[in-house]
């Protein structure tokens, strides 16, 4: 078992998985059609059934090459995900300063070295900078500080 | 007379002040981009991309084109002087170029950059202008079946040149053109895969999907993994950047074949500037006389690779701008952008939109002009920018990730549909699978999935009848020739990689 490829077949076990439920959705929910007179169905279930077909030799693959080394990130990935979440979430009930501001500090925090006082320094910079390019220079209505009712 | 017509007429668009401002703009961010490494050409346009929205299609895609050709002049800048390749057509510029730069002679390396790509750039340009009315005229008379047929052959060479198995590709490129059916369809109107909501009822946009895979992903996967090096700004000064005589006497052959091979290589579907390089790199070492130079500082491998990217930068517009058929992800954001405007690229883009196809041609010459002009006087500023260390670009170039995702349409959901493409990007991207077929499906995926549904109505569903049409049916052999080649190649090289391990595990 040391020598298979775990890596390899998760990635192929998760396209499987993705192409048969998009195949199987499809399948169920909308009309498939004749091959002359195709449905919205047919394409995304011929298309569906193919991603499961790659996503399966891809696992058959796996048991036939050694694992590959690689480091695997978990928090840099949250972190960063985070922060996109941050702004999405503020940027309407809040508007673009306390959007940008949060997600710099929050997404500074990927680095694994705690400087709050450069993160600060940082997030309050591209905040002006933020609002300079894309208020002043771009005009996109944009609300600066908002906020909810 | 109609030439000269149309040269004044590109001239006229490419010179109003609005396009030479964008024009300006596209080129001095791709030299940044270029010159940051760890910052792709691919992530900087998907990130700018927002902007097109606002903007006329003309001056939207000259500034797009703009960023593209600019990161060519800006890569190499890092590969001579840190031997870091700021994009991946430049690699092979490190090879020689570090080596000049070790022996002090970096800004002569830098200067002969500058004159090749201006060199493979204009080659690229004159090209261009030539053979996108002639491929336009004779698709003109292609069908359905013709269509499905290329971008078959444009998707299955994408995913079969990239570097990770053709598995891998072909799944990307079927997984791309899945997400592209989630929402409206067109032909029956039923909405797709959009569980009831109204924000994916005008489907997943490019922008986000684009900034996710290239730009998120990228950000995960570079954080303390960019390597800032100081390096003196004083030691290059402008005195220092005039080549010899004999610079010169050497260059001018290998510029002219690297360009004819750049071109060649721009136009074939999943080939492009990187491969286009090493082609020229390698030809150009077989036919030297003194080939045990090449890899110490020979001035002529690196105006070979430089002319062949640049070259093949601007020819890769041919089948992008003629047929529709973008040959690599960049041109897909490029087709993006004019589709966002309701402008579908195909032969008669030039006939029906003189403005924009000449325009875009004639804001490469100036584009060039402008590059070769930002390069050389301002290396100072950019060897300066060398230095920025990665922990304050990376929340900058999140800033702009994220304004610019919730500018299109004033969107939180938007932002958020970036976040998803950015996860599913950093998965691919431990998995070892290919993000820019997935890419180059998501934009052709419409396209083919109507031509292929519009086919099959006029074969009367019978498959045979689309081999049987002459063009159609070569266009497919080729496809099924290009299938059968990677599959071979692909096992003989595992077979070798496995021999290779076995030795290995015997000398244990």
């Amino acid at each position: 078992m040391s020598r298979m490829d775990l890596r390899e077949f998760a990635g192929g076990l998760s396209l499987t998985l993705l192409g048969a439920a998009f195949a199987v959705h499809a399948g169920t929910n909308y009309a498939i059609g004749t091959v002359t007179r195709m449905g919205p169905g047919m394409v995304p279930v011929i298309l569906g059934t193919l991603l499961a077909l790659f996503g399966v030799v891809l696992v058959v693959g796996a048991f036939f090459r050694a694992p590959k080394s690689g480091e695997i990130r978990i928090f840099v990935p949250l972190v960063i995900l985070g922060a996109i979440l941050a702004f999405a979430l503020l940027i309407r009930p809040f508007g673009l300063f306390p959007a940008v501001f949060a997600c710099t500090v929050i997404a500074t925090f990927a680095e694994m070295t705690f400087r709050p006082i450069a993160s600060l320094i940082l997030a309050t910079v591209l905040s002006v900078a933020a609002w300079l390019i894309f208020v002043v220079a771009l005009q996109l209505p944009i609300a600066l500080v908002n906020w909810p009712v | 007379m109609e030439f000269f017509a149309n040269i004044s007429l590109g001239l006229e668009t490419a010179l109003s002040p609005v396009n030479l401002l964008y024009c300006f703009f596209g080129v001095f961010v791709g030299t940044l981009v270029g010159v940051l490494p760890g910052l792709g050409a691919l992530a900087a346009i998907s990130m700018l991309f927002p902007m097109t929205f606002h903007l006329e299609p003309t001056t939207a895609l000259i500034m797009l084109a703009g960023i593209y050709y600019g990161t060519a002049y800006g890569g190499s800048t890092a590969s001579i002087l840190l031997n870091i390749p700021g994009t991946t057509s430049s690699a092979v510029t490190c090879l020689d170029g570090y080596p000049m730069a070790q022996q002090g002679r970096a800004g002569v390396a830098l200067a002969m950059t500058a004159v090749a790509s201006f060199f493979g750039g204009v080659f690229g340009i004159l090209v261009l202008s030539m053979f996108t009315p002639v491929v336009a005229a004779w698709a003109l008379s292609f069908g359905p079946a013709e269509y499905f047929a290329l971008m078959l052959l444009g998707l299955v060479a994408a995913s079969a040149i990239s570097d990770a198995s053709l598995v891998k590709g072909l799944a990307m490129v079927v997984l791309g053109v899945l997400l592209a059916t989630v929402g409206m369809d067109p032909q029956s109107g039923t909405a797709r895969f959009t569980f009831g909501s109204l924000s994916v009822l005008d489907g997943l946009s490019i922008s986000a999907l684009a900034m996710g895979l290239f730009g998120v992903a990228e950000i995960i996967a570079s954080i303390r993994n960019t390597e800032t090096r100081r390096l003196d700004p004083k030691a290059i000064s402008l005195r220092s950047l005039m080549p010899k005589r004999d610079d010169f006497n050497r260059s001018w052959l290998p510029m002219l074949r690297a360009s004819t091979i750049g071109s060649l290589f721009g136009t074939l579907p999943g080939t492009g500037p990187t491969v286009a390089a090493f082609v020229s790199y390698g030809l150009e070492k077989r036919l030297s006389d003194e080939p045990e130079k090449f890899g110490k500082g020979a001035v002529e491998g690196v105006v070979a690779p430089e002319s062949a990217n640049n070259a093949a930068d601007q020819t890769a517009f041919i089948p992008t701008l003629s047929l529709g058929i973008p040959g690599s992800a960049t041109m897909a954001l490029m087709i993006g952008a004019l589709m966002v405007h309701g402008i579908h690229p195909g032969p008669n883009l030039v006939t029906q939109q003189p403005s924009l196809f000449w325009g875009l041609v004639m804001s490469f010459w100036i584009g060039n002009l402008l590059l070769v002009i930002l390069n050389l006087p301002l290396i100072g500023l950019w060897v300066r920018l060398l230095s920025v260390p990665y922990h304050l670009l990376y929340p900058a170039i999140l800033m702009f990730v994220c304004i610019g995702a919730y500018s299109v349409h004033y969107s939180a959901f938007d932002v958020l549909v970036v976040m998803g493409f950015g996860a599913l990007g950093y998965a691919m991207r431990l998995f070892g699978m290919p993000a820019a077929p997935l890419l180059l499906g998501f934009v052709l995926g419409p396209l083919i999935e109507q031509h292929f549904r519009r086919a099959m109505v006029l074969a009367r569903g019978d498959f045979s009848a689309l081999i049987e049409r002459p063009i159609a049916g070569s266009v497919l052999a080729v496809t099924g020739l290009v299938l059968v080649w990677s599959i071979w190649s692909g096992s003989k090289a595992s077979a070798r990689l496995k021999e290779r391990r076995l030795r290995i595990e015997d000398e244990d």
